[in-house]
């Protein structure tokens, strides 16, 4: 017998121990995999991507009064190489809705292009393009095709207001800028020339604005070219004037990649997860076989064997169901990769090809194997201490012979109970590691119960991530600020205004500078989305609460004093607190409108934030607000509707990863309870079978059986959905800690955890009442004559 | 007053291993007379254990009946023939199995607790049974595997007698034991028979089988022949001889 023989005898023996360990080792392979191929090629494909289609670094869009200047303020920055420009139509107000996926009306900005324009910078390349391109045609971002399921011939109805004017979807194109979904919500669409120029003719549709592409030498500086760029045309333009919006090339990829990255490391985190409950499944399944073999162990070592070829041939167990585990997982993760396609195609807005990575498979490989090899080594070293002798007196060892706690002579206990509660304290360590991964499985229930809530049913505590607003609507007054603000505030229907300006402030701190978009309003208490996770926000006109993210790229913490640079005026600010937000790719402050004040003396927020009542139609409302001011003085949009319009995309993917990982537990929780239990069970039989002879009835033993295994089930159910409630937001936080996020405050139900400790107890009890109904049909002779698993 | 107490006709067992079956048991007849001492003896593999199961219920036979007073006990469900056991039958285990999470103590009375609740007369038999094998106060509460092979089969035989079974089974009680404890423990075997309780015990030992009033010899799951031992008392030296005489010309 050599050391493969009995490491293949041992699987054989154990069957629903091996089945379990190859299915959580091949899901813990496809979402390592699936999170390390896509998070380690990102970066790349986004970069082949753009290359491809020769894509802008930078892209500024303006009303087009100031060409020449912008164009010397280019020229004067290092990294220039080259730009085009190109006339095109802003449409601050407008929303979109197909008309043949029945969705609902979408507000975005949108800024039109001519498709007939030679362009060098950001070539668009026609995916599924119509026969012929009509009159209305339009070529659209290629997002709306997977996240939205657009299609070629759709019609697409364009409202402005009052006015709207259908188009036909006449292709898909993919690009970095303004087509995707992320923080920088807007959308690029092309136009036939003729279309085109009936729109630049009514105005009612948007107003004529210059586009300009840039492309630098340096593809990794295009955020240092944006600042700069934006530093200058400050002096030439005021704040809200007549530039609408400037994007790079570096901020664009990643906020493309924000959302994915997020996927990513909650299948990553998942991974981790399942790998725990793995490795507790390996000590459980170690630790049962070498105490049921602890003879045939005995036997071996007298016969020469050495711990080390008995241990290794448990190694050489567990690396053979590795392989099997990794090679299924891997499998499955290629089978399933078109659903992966679909959740990166749908996040980043471009065509996500998933292939055989290489280096993915190696890493994934190389953890998986690590970390079994690890545990089962340390699980079974113990065998190093077992002599023949100790082995072959059935490990006298291996258990604490403690007082009897139960005398049958003395308790008051009945029969049945008594001898269930011996078997229960008799088995305290299994017990105690089968209660472990149950309490896991039941904490892992609870945590992906509640982020399916939370990011499906109730998206408070997403939007508080994100560190928006949630008013429906936002104004921008150009002119009258004061006056017109105040009139709407008294309009019927707005229950609640506060004006909340942002600006982009560069932060400085010793020798460290950041770019930090900055939050200006009166007080903050408030605001209905409270960001603030350490300290307070500002009160005060020298103080300020900055990101986590912007303060570890100054280096600097609470009770420091940084400076923001505004217009040539330098003033310093205590950093009195800590906020966290998604949005700006959380980089973001806070200063009051005192503060700001001291930067720019004459400073007037211009920004609105409305909050509509109740039942309030948000459409009707900026028409009604477009129709009183007119579009010259005041901008207006709906504010709330585009960060749900973002969240949709978002909802789309953590919906498929989170249906999907919920099953995937349910499959464990399922294939775990049953291999604990039957073990459990298994390991009785002798005992139940010698019960069964002794003249004890099969309801007799399935009653002892219940209550020496039912504490133990429902205790850790109930223990671990209670953790889950307390640790499903830490663990959370730490999932999106390299986003800045420090605290989260998803909602967990609590009628989520007695859910789930209901829910993990009963299936429990069902594979008790499955496992331990065998016994009925069994004689005690076979229960006790045949082998234990 | 030799009325029958357990009665088998036509008794088969048939294990099915894969594709391969094997007749351990074959139309055998056996008939048990209340009080009786009756030894089975038999080569290693001839059907000895597998017969014992089948007589105390505790597996269900292939094919043919077995009567328990008149009833037929191979007709039974699995619950009655729980019952069936704990009244009426005591068996003592060729491996021994005792229950390894319970004291010594806690295994004689989970057996003497399913038949009657008086605790502390269970107890005290319990105790009372253990003294006569030999076992001292010492053992009562120690667990099975921190007794000797010897000590656990003593516990095992008060484990069978505790409820004064009408039928005790014994497979090589003595088997373990060394002559001293081997004597005590069929002296208490005897003593329980001479009050009327029925034995059916299995050895491999001449000196246990003398103490029987009958010998059956099992080869190849039939019974070849027997041996009636009832005429000779106890002490008789020829009750040696005549048995030698048996075993050998039965190939022994
Ligand atoms: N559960 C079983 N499945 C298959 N075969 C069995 C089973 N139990 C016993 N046997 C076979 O039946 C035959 C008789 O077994 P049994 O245990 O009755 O022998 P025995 O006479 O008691 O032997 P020994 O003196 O060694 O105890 C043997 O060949 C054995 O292999
Ligand atoms: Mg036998």
């Amino acid at each position: 017998m050599n050391i493969l023989m009995i490491a293949t005898n041992n699987i054989k023996k154990a069957k629903v121990a091996t089945a379990t360990l190859i299915i959580l080792i091949a899901i813990a392979t496809i979402f390592l995999y699936v999170g390390i191929s896509v998070l380690s090629n990102m970066d790349t494909f986004i970069d082949e991507k753009n290359a491809e289609t020769n894509g802008a670094h930078l892209i500024s869009i303006t009303d087009g009064t100031y060409d020449q200047e912008i164009q010397e303020i280019y020229q004067s920055i290092e990294a220039y190489s080259y730009s085009e420009r190109e006339e095109g139509m802003m449409s601050m107000s407008s929303s979109f809705q197909n008309i043949n996926t029945g969705e609902e009306a979408n507000s975005i900005p949108a800024v039109f292009l001519n498709l007939d324009t030679a362009r060098e910078i950001s070539q668009v390349k026609i995916i599924d393009q119509a026969q012929n391109m009509p009159k209305n045609g339009v070529i659209v971002p290629y997002v709306l095709k997977v996240a939205n399921g657009y299609q070629t011939g759709d019609t697409l109805k364009l409202t402005v207001d009052d006015a709207s004017t259908e188009l036909e979807i006449a292709g898909f194109y993919e690009d970095l800028m303004f087509a995707s979904p992320s923080n920088v919500s807007m959308y690029k669409l092309f136009l036939g020339y003729q279309q085109f120029q009936e729109f630049l003719a009514q105005p009612e549709y948007g107003s004529k604005c210059s586009y300009i592409a840039v492309i630098t030498d340096d593809i990794k500086g295009t955020e240092a070219f944006e600042s700069q760029y934006i530093k200058e045309i400050k002096t030439i333009m005021p704040e809200g004037t007549g530039s609408y919006a400037s994007l790079s090339y570096g901020t664009m990829k990643t906020g493309v990649a924000i959302f994915i990255n997020i996927i990513m490391a909650v299948l990553l985190s998942f991974s981790i997860i399942i790998l725990a409950i793995a490795a507790i499944v390996i000590k459980f399944s170690t630790t049962t076989h070498i105490e049921n073999n602890i003879k045939n162990i005995g036997t071996l070592e007298a016969m020469g064997y050495t711990t080390r070829q008995i241990l290794g041939s448990i190694l050489v167990e567990y690396l053979l169901m590795t392989a099997v585990g990794f090679m299924v997982g891997l499998g499955a993760a290629l089978l399933i990769s078109p659903v992966i396609t679909n959740v990166v195609s749908s996040s980043i807005g471009l065509r996500w090809a998933t292939g055989l990575y290489p280096q993915a498979v190696l890493a994934s490989l190389g953890v998986i194997t690590m970390a079994v090899l690890g545990i089962s080594y340390f699980s079974a070293a113990k065998i190093k201490k077992i002599t023949p002798l100790t082995a072959l007196r059935s490990g006298i060892e291996t258990h604490h012979f403690g007082k009897n706690r139960i005398p049958l002579d003395q308790t008051r206990l009945s029969l049945n109970t008594a001898m269930g509660f011996k078997s229960l304290i008799f088995n305290k360590r299994q017990n105690l590691i089968a209660g472990l991964i149950i309490m896991l499985l039941s904490l892992v229930t609870v945590f992906s119960l509640a982020s399916y809530y939370n990011f499906s049913v109730d998206k408070t505590a997403m939007i508080k991530l994100i560190g928006l607003e949630t008013a429906e609507v936002q104004v921008t007054a150009l002119a009258d600020e004061a006056k017109i603000f105040e009139e709407i505030a008294a309009m019927p229907g707005v229950e609640d205004t506060i004006r909340l300006n942002s600006f982009d402030g560069m932060i400085k701190f010793k020798d460290k500078e950041s770019s930090a978009n900055t939050r200006v309003t009166a007080d903050y208490s408030r605001l209905k989305v409270n960001t603030c996770v350490k300290g307070r926000m500002p009160v005060h006109d020298n103080e300020i609460a900055i990101t986590s993210i912007v303060l570890d790229n100054l280096g600097a913490q609470m009770g420091d004093t940084v400076s923001i640079d505004y217009n040539g005026t330098t003033r310093e600010f205590l950093v009195v607190g800590v906020t966290q937000q998604f949005n700006m790719l959380g980089r973001g402050a806070a200063i009051t409108t005192a503060g700001m004040k001291k930067l720019v003396p004459s400073y007037q927020e211009q920004n609105l934030m409305i909050y509509l009542a109740e039942g309030q139609d948000t459409e009707k409302f900026v028409t009604k607000i477009n129709n009183q001011y007119g579009t010259d003085k005041l901008q207006t949009n709906s504010y709330f509707a585009s960060i749900e319009m973002m969240l949709d995309s978002f909802e789309a993917s953590i919906k498929i990863v989170v249906t999907g990982c919920l099953g995937i537990i349910a499959v464990i929780i399922v294939f775990v309870l049953f291999l604990v239990i039957r073990v459990r069970i298994l390991r009785e039989r002798t005992r139940l079978g010698v019960s069964k002879a002794l003249g004890f009835t099969a309801n007799q033993l399935i009653g002892q059986i219940l209550i020496s295994e039912m504490p133990v089930i429902i205790g850790a159910a109930v223990v671990g959905a209670i953790a889950g409630y307390f640790a499903t937001n830490p663990m959370l936080a730490l999932m999106l800690a390299a986003n800045g996020i420090l605290n989260c405050d998803f909602y967990v139900a609590p009628s989520l955890v007695v859910f789930t400790a209901i829910g993990i107890s009963l299936l429990g009890l069902v594979t008790v009442l499955i496992v331990a109904g065998k016994i009925r049909k069994i004689s005690p002779c076979q229960m006790f004559e045949e082998g234990v698993d | 007053m030799s009325n029958t107490i357990l009665k088998a006709e036509m008794l088969s067992k048939t294990y099915s291993n894969g594709s391969i079956m094997q007749h351990v048991l074959k139309n055998l007849n056996i008939e048990i007379k209340a009080g009786d001492f009756t030894v089975i003896m038999g080569s290693s593999g001839s059907g000895k254990s597998t017969l014992l199961y089948a007589l105390s219920g505790m597996d269900k036979p292939t094919l043919g009946t077995i009567d328990f007073k008149g009833e037929a006990i191979s007709n039974y469900s699995n619950d009655q023939l729980a019952v069936f056991r704990r009244k009426h039958c005591g068996f003592v285990f060729q491996q021994i199995y005792l229950n390894d999470t319970m004291t010594v103590l806690d295994n004689i009375m989970i057996s003497g607790l399913l038949v009657s609740r008086d605790k502390k007369a269970i107890a005290n038999r319990a105790k009372e049974l253990l003294q006569q094998v030999g076992l001292s106060d010492a053992s009562y509460h120690k667990y099975p595997s921190q007794l000797s092979g010897g000590e656990a089969q003593r516990v095992a035989i008060v484990r069978a007698l505790i409820n004064a079974p009408e039928i005790v089974f014994a497979d090589e009680p003595t088997g373990a034991l060394n002559s001293t404890n081997a004597v005590n423990v069929l002296d208490v075997m005897t003593e329980v028979n001479a009050s009327g309780q029925s034995i059916i015990m299995v050895t491999h030992d001449i000196k246990t089988a003398r103490r029987a009033n009958r010998i059956l010899y099992l080869k190849d799951g039939v019974i070849i022949d027997e041996l009636n031992l009832g005429a000779y008392r106890k002490d008789d030296p020829d009750r040696h001889k005549i048995l030698r005489e048996f075993l050998e010309s039965m190939g022994w």
